[in-house]
């Protein structure tokens, strides 16, 4: 049927084509619109659709890009899309942001006079306040003096002035009268001023109404008469011609007197003129011409209304005074009757019932229904032993609730519920009222403290009246929400002041309130608070990550369970923004439970929902794509990872992302990513280069382990190792050069430092020593601080060590912050800096101390870590010891031995064999050593030697697996040996005994065919075995056996030819 | 109001009897009721009975309701059927001096592309961009523009079809809109560009809610939602009333 459609007819054949008008005039027809205008449209028309709430937000990032040099058309779609999702407060909010200056200004203005001051109601607009901002804004502004009655948007403007004029009437009188003269000059034709007449009755009507409402709730005590007076004759005066205003002028000037204090006058006067008034009355009634007119409205023009209500007021102001005095009885009788049918219009309840009863639209009948059913009813009450009032005739008991809500009545307008319920909640006829009712009634009976009853009417409104809201503003919030979210705020605000006023003062009563206000505080869920919980949860997942606890396995579980449920599976939330970063992290929580296709899959997704529309969301989908390039190089999947690079560089180089708009930190991490990115193929080359690496590095060592004096084996090893160098060589060299390339390329990305040590240890491998010193050199000083630095500088200690140069290498070491080194760090350096012996004159002093010094300060700081495990205890037992020899070697031999016999008390004090010092023996070893070292005498000589042969016998009976029990005995041996070499240059011939004794020792040590003993190293066995053969030498040569001293001085060259102790050798000593 | 107006109009459109304007490269003004090709010349029947004749070279605009053969590309168009539109083209030629024809070229180039064959579409557009123009000459240049667009968004050619549609186009007839949209929605779609896809088919649902082509924004942004695995998808928006101003 719908063959053509709407603008597509329009445009080509215009409704004028029914009549046979000029065709020249369809150019006129053809409407141009910009996108500008298309943009303008489409918020306010989304802006009202619910189920489009994602988009809405996704509309407004739009716009911000497209129109980010046009701040006030933004300001002004805001605005367009806040009313239309029914927040008006956001909508002025954003309007009103627009400065004067804005090319947008006037247009902002019409469409917010448009947008608020849509018609709603009969006499209601949507936003009266936003209205009145904006007329406001405008007639400040520079552009009101140029308006014209014949622009476009005038009669918005001068509709919109009308309302803040009136607005400004109630707060400043002064001004409002200033701004309608002032705009009735520029505009004699269109006043802002109504009719003076009925102004100056309304005003006047007002101003006593507050006056005497004031009196009646005992606001105020004094009544200002003057001021009462002078607007009664100011009124009177403008009034005095004006019928009907100055027949009700009469019954107002009653009310001033009473008010004054001149009841009885004021009485005199309505008595005086009430027949007048009745003749009056009767003549418009009767009058033929009025015959059409609806007869509420003949009642209005009468004066009697204005009359029975200002005398029903005399007298309840007469009344009221009596009732000050104490003079209940006499007051009485002015109000009501008492049980008895003789109502008079001598009292206040009779006139006020006349009042309500005839004069339907007569300004002061809310008035009359009021004190006659608030204030006098229970009044009645009381003093008639219940009996009511009659009731009022034509009001209904919903009126008086809303007349006593307004007043802050809280109480009696909870009073009136029983009649409510009969007359109004009963008939069911409009669901929206009632649930506007019962929200009203919540507010009562929490500002009365009837907390548990506002929670009832609560609870009742959101099951029985879930939807029922303002039926003028459909985008509202329905009364059922927006009575819980004013509850809860009430509730909030009074339990910190209860909270508050606890903390100065203790009070039992107030903390059973904050128990009873309990219930109304809502916890909010919303897609953000759901978010940042599950934030909240990532963020300790990443914790536990980083310290490798096993529990980040179940709290990644916990989390993405809370990232899945709460907030992407979660229809609610689903195309919340919230949901799209829980994306992003639920990504990373699969990666690291190992699924990573399951990661990827998820992030693919993200980057497919992520529209790219802000910079937060733009550098998320960098690291998302980053990721997924990443895991894929760590899965070797080479299919696929060049076309996730090559995605990466097509987002990351697509202008249109506009990068600089990323913050610091934001432009690290991206330089990073891009930096881990490109490095692909290098790791690629390094894992590729690892192979002939490794075997180049075993060659080497199996070329060290071969002795000099097998020199054909040596050499065909090192031919080997030479080979491969000429192989490796090269390619190290290219990767180093493909390192330094990424590193000048990437120079703030983080894993510069990693790949600066790759390349130096590439180098050092390659035996470019000097070039990789330089790379760790570079390391050190561009990044003091960095984790991998340590490497380098460690990686420095080992060259020297390779090289032999230990004092070097311990100073390296001491450069180290060794409270950043791992513990087994810790022990490698004391392992391979400390003397298992004293050193001997070869080691120069500035080395034995630099190694000492080492040794004793990563022995201090191991000691200063908690110590893990029973390994660590006993290693932790060694330290000491360590620290001690090394005190020993450096000649500060007081503080060794304070610490030896520390430790030997210490030992002997704990009765746990198992956690006995192992170190004991080595210690009374050492103490032995010094007493070897120290001895003069003979005495001495011997006393050492006892030691060390009670010391001997003691490890000989150790069981066969104790640590280092042969090199204990052995050093035993050895240490008599010395005893020996000592003695015979400090006492010559008398050493002969101690010479035999080490002799002895020596001869039973030196074992030349027997192999290295189990559980012994190598160097030490030598070492053992070239001392003990040593001091044989120099023993036989003591005592005379030149012969024996001679072989074995050249079994000694042979076997050890490095030995320093051929110095001594040369020539052999003299016999004593 | 507006649809009751609408089908006024429609009534009067289809009625044999309208009224027909040409317009000559010389200035000239002329009203008729009826038209015809004849050998290649375009034949304007006056009120009188008699008749006058112009060939393509004299025409500027011929103004007319939308003929049936027109109608019928559409309606096909929008049915779906594309291999039939494509069957049109002959009366399409006859509607180039009727002022018709770059709407006919926009329609039967867009069912090529449906049906893969942008580069035919491409052809058409070239053909009949000399086409006589209609009531207006400017939407009647956009659509073919419009169309090439279309062509170059099937033939990924984005950069072009983006530097048309995002840039040249900021002011335009209003008739065109909802095609200007749509094509930036396929636009922002052949880009990845999801959300801005999405919100340009809804400027097409609700800004132009009676056209045709809202039907078709509506499954494209279907489409999207299940892409984006949106709990929408699968299910028609629940769209509150549109007011037709």
């Amino acid at each position: 049927m719908l063959s053509f459609t709407n603008s597509f007819v329009r445009r080509q054949f215009p409704a004028f084509a029914l009549a046979s008008l000029a065709f020249s005039s369809l150019a006129l027809h053809a409407e141009e619109v910009t996108d500008e205008d298309t943009d303008l449209r489409f918020a306010e028309l989304l802006s009202g659709q619910k189920v489009l709430e994602p988009e809405q937000n996704s509309y407004i990032k739009i716009l911000k890009q497209k129109y980010s040099a046009k701040p006030g058309f933004i300001a002004m779609l805001e605005a367009g899309i806040a009313y239309g999702q029914g927040n008006p407060g956001k909508g002025r909010e954003r309007f009103n942001s627009i400065p004067v200056e804005d090319p947008y200004f006037q247009k902002a203005i019409a469409k917010w006079l448009d947008i608020a001051g849509e018609k709603v109601g009969e006499d209601e607009v949507r936003d009266l306040a936003g209205v009145a901002m904006a007329a406001e804004k405008y007639w400040k502004s520079p552009l009101a003096a140029k308006l014209k009655d014949t622009d476009a948007d005038f009669n918005l403007i001068f509709e919109g002035m009308k309302i803040y004029h009136a607005k400004l009437k109630k707060d400043n009188p002064q001004e409002a009268k200033k701004l309608a003269e002032a705009w009735d000059k520029q505009f004699p034709k269109y006043t802002l001023i109504g009719d003076p007449i009925v102004e100056t009755y309304n005003d006047f009507v007002a101003y006593i109404n507050k006056v005497e409402s004031d009196f009646f709730t005992k606001k105020v005590t004094k009544i200002n008469s003057k001021e009462l007076e002078d607007r009664l004759k100011e009124a009177a005066n403008i009034l005095a011609n004006e019928s009907p205003y100055k027949d009700w002028m009469e019954s107002e000037k009653a009310r001033v007197l009473a008010l004054t204090g001149k009841e009885d006058e004021a009485l005199k006067l309505l008595e005086r003129r009430e027949a007048a008034f009745k003749a009056m009355e009767e003549a418009m009634l009767t009058d033929k011409e009025n015959a059409k007119i609806p007869k509420d409205q003949i009642y209005y023009s009468s004066p009697m209304g204005p009359f029975y209500y200002a005398k029903g007021a005399v007298l309840q102001i007469k009344a009221w005074r009596l009732i000050n005095q104490g003079k209940m009885q006499e007051a009485i009788p002015l109000l009501f009757n008492m049980g008895d049918a003789k109502a008079t219009t001598a009292m206040a309840a009779t006139n006020y019932y006349l009042c309500v009863k005839n004069y339907k639209l007569a300004a002061s009948r809310d008035n009359a229904a009021w004190r006659y059913q608030i204030e006098l009813q229970p009044l009645t009450k009381k003093a008639n032993r219940g009996k009511d009032l009659a009731s009022l005739p034509g009001m209904e008991t919903k009126d008086l609730f809303d007349a006593a809500y307004n007043q802050k009545l809280y109480e009696e307008a909870l009073g009136l519920d029983d009649q409510i319920q009969k007359e109004f909640i009963a008939k069911k006829t409009d669901v929206n009222a009632i649930g506007l009712y019962y929200w009203l009634r919540a507010t009562c009976a929490f500002e009365s403290g009837k907390f548990e009853l506002a929670l009832e009417i609560r609870n009742l409104l959101k099951s029985k009246y879930p939807s029922a809201k303002n039926p003028k503003e459909p985008a509202s919030k329905t009364y059922a929400e927006q009575c819980e979210s004013m509850l809860n705020g009430k509730a909030k605000t009074l339990i910190k002041e209860l909270e508050e006023a606890i903390a100065k003062k203790p009070d039992e009563a107030k903390k059973k309130d904050i128990a009873r206000l309990q219930p109304f505080v809502i916890v909010a869920d919303n897609a953000q608070t759901r978010l940042f919980a599950a934030m909240t949860s990532y963020l300790e997942f990443e914790a536990l990550r980083s310290k490798k606890d096993p529990g980040a396995k179940a709290k990644a579980k916990e989390t993405m369970d809370l990232f899945t449920n709460k907030l992407i599976k979660d229809p609610k939330y689903a195309t919340s923004p919230e949901a799209l970063i829980a994306l992003y992290y639920t990504g990373e929580l699969h990666a690291f439970g190992g699924d990573t296709a399951k990661a990827e899959e998820t992030w693919k997704l993200y980057f497919i929902k992520e529209s790219g529309l802000d910079i937060k969301g733009r550098f998320l989908k960098l690291c998302a794509l980053s990721k997924v390039a990443n895991q894929k190089f760590r899965l070797n999947q080479e299919d696929s990872l060049q076309a996730s690079v090559d995605e990466y560089w097509k987002f990351r180089k697509d202008a249109n992302n506009k990068w600089e708009e990323l913050s610091a930190d934001q432009v690290k991490n991206s330089v990073s990513m891009d930096g881990n990115i490109a490095a692909f193929p290098l790791e690629q080359s390094l894992k590729l280069l690892e192979a002939p690496r490794k075997l180049l590095v075993e060659k080497r060592r199996e070329r060290n382990k071969i002795s000099e004096d097998q020199k054909e084996a040596r050499e065909a090893a090192a031919k080997v190792v030479r080979d491969l160098e000429r192989e490796f060589q090269p390619k190290a060299k290219e990767v180093s050069e493909v390192i330094e390339k990424w590193c000048v390329t990437y120079p703030d990305a983080d894993r510069v430092p990693h790949f600066r040590l790759k390349q130096g240890k590439l180098l050092l491998d390659a035996g470019d020593i000097n070039n990789a010193r330089s790379k760790f050199e570079l390391l050190k000083s561009k990044f003091p601080t960095h984790e991998v630095t340590k490497a380098a500088a460690m990686a420095v200690v080992e060259l020297h060590l390779e090289a032999g140069e230990r004092g070097e290498g311990a100073r390296e070491a001491l450069a180290i912050d060794v409270k950043t080194l791992p513990e087994q760090t810790l022990l490698f350096l004391c392992r391979k800096f400390r003397f298992i012996t004293k050193p001997d004159e070869t080691v120069s002093p500035a080395d034995k101390k630099s190694c000492c010094d080492l040794v004793i300060k990563v022995c201090e700081e191991f000691l200063s870590r908690p110590l893990a495990d029973e390994a660590a205890k006993i290693q932790a037992n060694g330290c000491k010891f360590e620290i001690a020899r090394a005190q020993f070697y450096i000649g500060e031999e007081a503080k060794a031995l304070t610490s030896f016999d520390a430790m030997l008390k210490e030992n002997e004090a704990e009765t746990d064999t198992k956690k006995k010092s192992p170190y004991v023996y080595d210690i009374r070893l050492m103490k032995a050593e010094i007493m070897v070292n120290t001895a003069k005498t003979i005495d001495e000589f011997n006393a050492a030697i006892n030691e060390l042969r009670k010391l001997k016998e003691e490890v000989g009976q150790l069981p066969a697996a104790f640590p280092n029990r042969n090199i204990l005995a052995m050093t035993c041996q050895l240490f008599i040996g010395e005893a020996g070499f000592r003695a015979a240059r400090a006492l010559g011939a008398a050493a002969v005994p101690i010479i035999k004794l080490g002799n002895a020792e020596c001869y039973n040590l030196y074992q030349p065919k027997s192999p290295v003993p189990q559980g012994m190293e190598a160097d030490d066995w030598e070492h053992f075995q070239s001392e003990a053969l040593f001091y044989q030498i120099m023993f036989n040569s003591y005592l005379n056996r030149a012969e024996t001293a001679e072989t074995q001085k050249k079994e000694f060259i042979k076997r050890f030819p490095t030995s320093p102790r051929r110095k001594f050798l040369n020539p052999l000593p003299q016999a004593l | 109001m507006r649809s009751i107006f609408a089908i006024v109009l429609m009534f009067v459109a289809m009625s044999a009897s309208a009224q027909i304007t040409v317009k000559t490269t010389s200035g000239e003004s002329v009203d008729g009721k009826e038209v015809k090709l004849e050998a290649g010349r375009l034949k304007l029947t006056l009120e009188g009975g008699a008749a006058r004749s112009w060939d393509r070279s004299a025409l500027k605009q011929v103004i007319m309701a939308e003929p049936a053969d027109m109608a019928q590309i559409r309606k096909l168009f929008y049915s779906g059927k594309f291999a039939d539109v494509v069957a049109m083209k002959p009366k399409a030629d006859g509607l180039k001096l009727f002022g018709w024809g770059k709407w006919a070229a926009y329609f039967i180039a867009r069912a090529h592309i449906a049906l893969g064959k942008a580069d035919e579409g491409r052809k058409i557009l070239r053909e009949f961009e000399s086409s006589v123009d209609g009531s207006n000459v400017s939407a009647d240049s956009m659509i073919i523009k419009l169309g090439l667009a279309e062509t170059d968004i099937a033939m990924k050619k984005n950069t072009e079809a983006e530097s048309f549609l995002l840039a040249a186009t900021n002011k335009y007839d209003d008739s065109v809109r909802p095609y200007v949209s749509a094509a930036r929605g396929r636009l922002y779609f052949a880009q990845e560009k999801f959300e801005n896809s999405k919100l340009e088919h809804l400027k097409v649902v609700l800004c132009d809610p009676n056209e045709w082509e809202s039907r078709l924004s509506l499954k494209e942004i279907d489409v999207i939602l299940k892409k984006l695995q949106d709990p929408r998808a699968g299910q028609p928006l629940k769209l509150s009333r549109i007011q037709n101003d």
